[in-house]
């Protein structure tokens, strides 16, 4: 289970995340999604264990984050917001590394590598430098950094972000994949991917919790079933609202 | 292995070899080995003392270092904020610890070698006279942990900012004031407005006054618990920005 409890972040004196709680069981796909500067990245980043909360929080499979960091990072993987990556190395390389500072052995990492590299379906540019590569490449090149230690508990940050359609096809169906037995948070803007990747979804606006229901009795509160006016309606509020400090970057 | 070796060892293979693959690093290599030997033969007089000691090449290296060691340093953490992958070092199950350490030794193994460099003018000098071997390999050894002082704290200049060149010039700062501060000139200017125990201390922590025993051939302990302090003081300060940054700050 992952378990979000009162987390509450704090930015210059405006709340970036207010009291913000819920559980993802194992199996389930949740879309996490709100307007920009919502509080979805900074939930993540707390998730993650990048960023500290100023209250409340994060139990990843009953470790909690900020007492037992390193045991509860190691249930997690990671796609951080941009898919931020060493320009300087090769794919291989770049994923070696993330798999030997989580204290896997050569063998080990020479299989999760070429695991990883087939289901992002990166295997063809696996030795060329990250720099040269496509946008979309290098999102999936994150993503197998992610999902390359084989965690139980996914966290991405708009996996999607950036690839053409045929790509996005593929990831999704990547995620499918990896969904049974396995916690997937999703943050995107793409409410289509969350009507048809996610058994859940959950909105935040404004650092609070306002919807969580499924993809589909989310739509249905609008007579027509748009989800995106369902979206507008609880969201407007909030949108074209300044970006937070820190919701960017750290 | 714990988590804070396999982290470690991870990140410093990775800083080495990206330095490996950088022409930058040659481009200082190549940089100190002529300035310093330059310096050495022009400025300092090697041959006109007439004799066989290298007391004049060592006598420029703190003030070549309060240059080059932030060089260095500058993208060390400035980089990993500025493009978003301190994000991905962050969300690792390894201690700041491990992160912090890595990067210094991998920086500070690169002057090492930049100094090492600097050796076949040792050996050269040696088929002209006797020389003290000893008291070349203590001055050596004085050049390393020299190094290691301006590195934690070019270290340090990094991790408190996402730009290099604000990085660069606050380590320069440091750097210098920390050099100057055993200058003759300075100490009487200082002493003209500070009370004369201050201008002492200051001239004290100077990183000339714990040089120069070094370059004479003689291991003092103050002077390498001097070191040794700076460099710890520079990586502990280095790990309170690093978390500080955890802490949502920028």
């Amino acid at each position: 289970m992952l378990k979000l409890d009162g987390l509450t972040k704090t930015y210059a004196g405006q709340r970036g995340v207010n009291s913000v709680s819920f559980e993802v069981a194992p199996g389930e796909v949740v879309g996490f999604v709100g307007p920009n500067g919502a509080g979805k990245t900074t939930t993540l980043r707390m998730i993650a264990g990048t960023l500290e909360p100023d209250h409340g929080s994060v139990h990843v499979l009953g470790h909690d984050m900020w007492s037992n960091r390193k045991a509860a990072q190691a249930l997690l993987g990671y796609l951080p917001e941009h898919a931020p990556l060493y320009e300087d190395m090769t794919p291989r390389t770049y994923l070696d590394f993330l798999l030997a500072a989580r204290g896997l052995v050569r063998n080990q990492r020479t299989a999760l590598v070429s695991q990883a590299a087939k289901r992002t379906q990166i295997e063809d540019v696996l030795d060329r430098r990250i720099e040269s590569l496509s946008k979309g490449y290098r999102r999936r090149v994150a993503l197998a950094g992610a999902l390359a230690h084989d965690p139980p508990v996914l966290i991405l940050d708009e996996p999607s972000d950036g690839l053409d359609p045929n790509q996005k096809r593929v990831t999704r169906a990547l995620i499918r994949d990896l969904s049974p037995g396995r916690i997937i948070l999703i943050s995107t803007h793409q409410l289509d991917e969350v009507a048809t990747l996610c058994s859940r979804l959950i909105l935040i606006a404004d650092g609070h919790v306002r919807a969580d229901q499924s993809p589909a009795d989310f739509a249905a509160q609008d007579p027509k079933g748009q989800i995106e006016d369902v979206f507008y309606r609880l969201t407007v509020a909030s949108t074209d609202g300044p970006e937070k400090p820190g919701e960017a970057h750290i | 292995m714990t988590a804070f070796w396999t982290g470690f060892r991870a990140l410093y293979w990775r800083e080495l070899r990206q330095d490996a693959g950088n022409p930058l690093a040659y481009v200082f290599g190549a940089s100190f080995v002529s300035a310093s030997v330059l310096l050495a033969f022009q400025v300092g007089g090697l041959f006109e003392a007439g004799r066989a000691e290298l007391v004049a090449f060592f006598q420029f290296h703190p003030w070549l270092f309060v240059v080059l060691m932030p060089a260095l340093s500058m993208r060390a953490w400035s980089d990993e904020a500025r493009t978003g992958t301190l994000e991905t070092l962050l969300s690792l199950p390894v201690p700041t610890s491990a992160l912090v350490l890595a990067k210094f030794m991998a920086a500070w193994t690169l002057a090492c070698l930049m100094l090492a460099l600097t050796t076949p003018l040792w050996l050269g000098l040696s088929l002209l006279g006797p020389v003290d071997h000893g008291a070349t390999l203590t001055a050596y050894l004085g050049s390393c942990l020299l190094a290691g002082a301006y590195l934690a704290i070019g270290m340090a200049a990094s991790a408190a900012s996402r730009s290099q060149v604000l990085s660069f010039v606050l380590a320069l700062s440091f750097s210098f004031l920390a050099t100057a501060a055993g200058l003759p000139l300075v100490g009487s200017t200082l002493a003209g407005f500070l009370p004369l125990p201050l201008t002492e201390a200051l001239a004290a922590l100077s990183m000339l006054d714990a040089f120069a025993g070094f370059e004479r051939g003689v291991i003092e302990a103050r002077a390498l618990s001097y070191f040794l302090a700076v460099m710890a003081l520079g990586l502990a300060l280095t790990g309170l920005w690093v978390d500080h940054k955890r802490g949502g700050q920028a």
